[in-house]
């Protein structure tokens, strides 16, 4: 099974991660973008310029901009980013999976089916589950990257 | 601490509420989802680790409707190696259970499976 952690975390963290699941599935989250794919939706944040949520649209785009579409349909980039992280290999053979993905800020990721859900770990947790997704080769980062959530970023 | 396979938690929500497979498909229809009582029954044959399918995302938030549960409680599978730290409290609380007798032993179980039974029968309730 597709496991996020093999690490003893906190009680709060834990809960941090199954509010986050049960908000998948009973939908309190959004669509963000399609690519050829996959689904991208989100969970109390947005990335800005595909997203026509008022956070976003209040934004403007600028300069070298990734957004969350941008990301997900270069396959290329996708595999580069993920190739220490067994997140796509897990979701396409199981159907689902989860995992911890550092694109300047830390995100959980959570993919069933066609559909990935994002939101930001929040700072007092990321330590812990970082740790613990490296363990289960369920994590990632770029230093290049940047998902453009809810504020301006420059790649 | 292990977690309740998908397979076992649906089949224990289903036995708990009394529903034979096509019942539970006629519950289902309820709440916007049609499945097959076949398809109920492989949602409930014990899979090879790794190996699970989870229903849709609509099916698992209609499962969620029908047996008042959260969705994290039935894919609690997906959280098989995250332990709280309560959860490695409790543990850290059993590990002097070698002391007592066998017959002590399986009173404190005894207990334990009348909460869980208890648990269950107000499940089923619902």
């Amino acid at each position: 099974m597709n496991k996020i952690v093999n690490h003893t975390i906190s009680k709060q963290a834990s809960k941090f991660v199954r509010d986050m699941v049960d908000k998948i599935y009973l939908h309190e989250n959004y669509h963000c973008c399609t690519t050829a794919e996959w689904e991208v939706w989100h969970l109390s944040s947005c990335c800005v310029g595909r997203c026509d949520k008022h956070c976003c649209a209040s934004n403007e785009r600028q300069g070298q901009i990734m957004t969350c579409h941008e990301f997900w349909s270069r396959k290329p980039l996708v595999a580069q980013h993920t190739k220490n992280n067994d997140f796509l290999k897990n979701l396409r053979r199981t159907g689902t999976a989860s995992c911890v993905m550092q694109i300047r800020n830390t995100h959980i990721l959570w993919g069933h089916g066609n559909r990935i859900y994002n939101k930001q770990i929040p700072d007092h947790f990321v330590d812990e589950l970082v740790l613990a997704a490296k363990d289960q080769n369920l994590f990632s980062k770029s230093p290049v990257l940047g998902l453009y959530i809810n504020e301006k970023m420059l790649a | 601490m292990s977690r309740v396979p998908f397979h076992q938690r649906i089949q224990e929500l289903r036995q708990a509420r009394g529903l034979s497979l096509r019942q539970m498909a006629e519950e289902l229809e309820q709440y916007g989802v049609k499945v097959s009582h076949n398809a109920i029954a492989k949602w409930e044959q014990p899979k090879m680790v790794g190996a699970t399918r989870l229903p849709s995302q609509e099916i698992i938030a209609a499962l969620c409707k029908l047996f008042n549960v959260k969705p994290s409680f039935l894919v609690e599978e997906m959280f098989s190696n995250v332990r709280s730290k309560s959860d490695s409290e409790r543990i850290a609380k059993l590990l002097d259970v070698e002391l007592l007798t066998e017959e002590e032993f399986a009173a404190l179980l005894n207990v334990k499976d009348l909460f869980i039974k208890s648990r269950k029968q107000k499940a089923g309730e619902k």
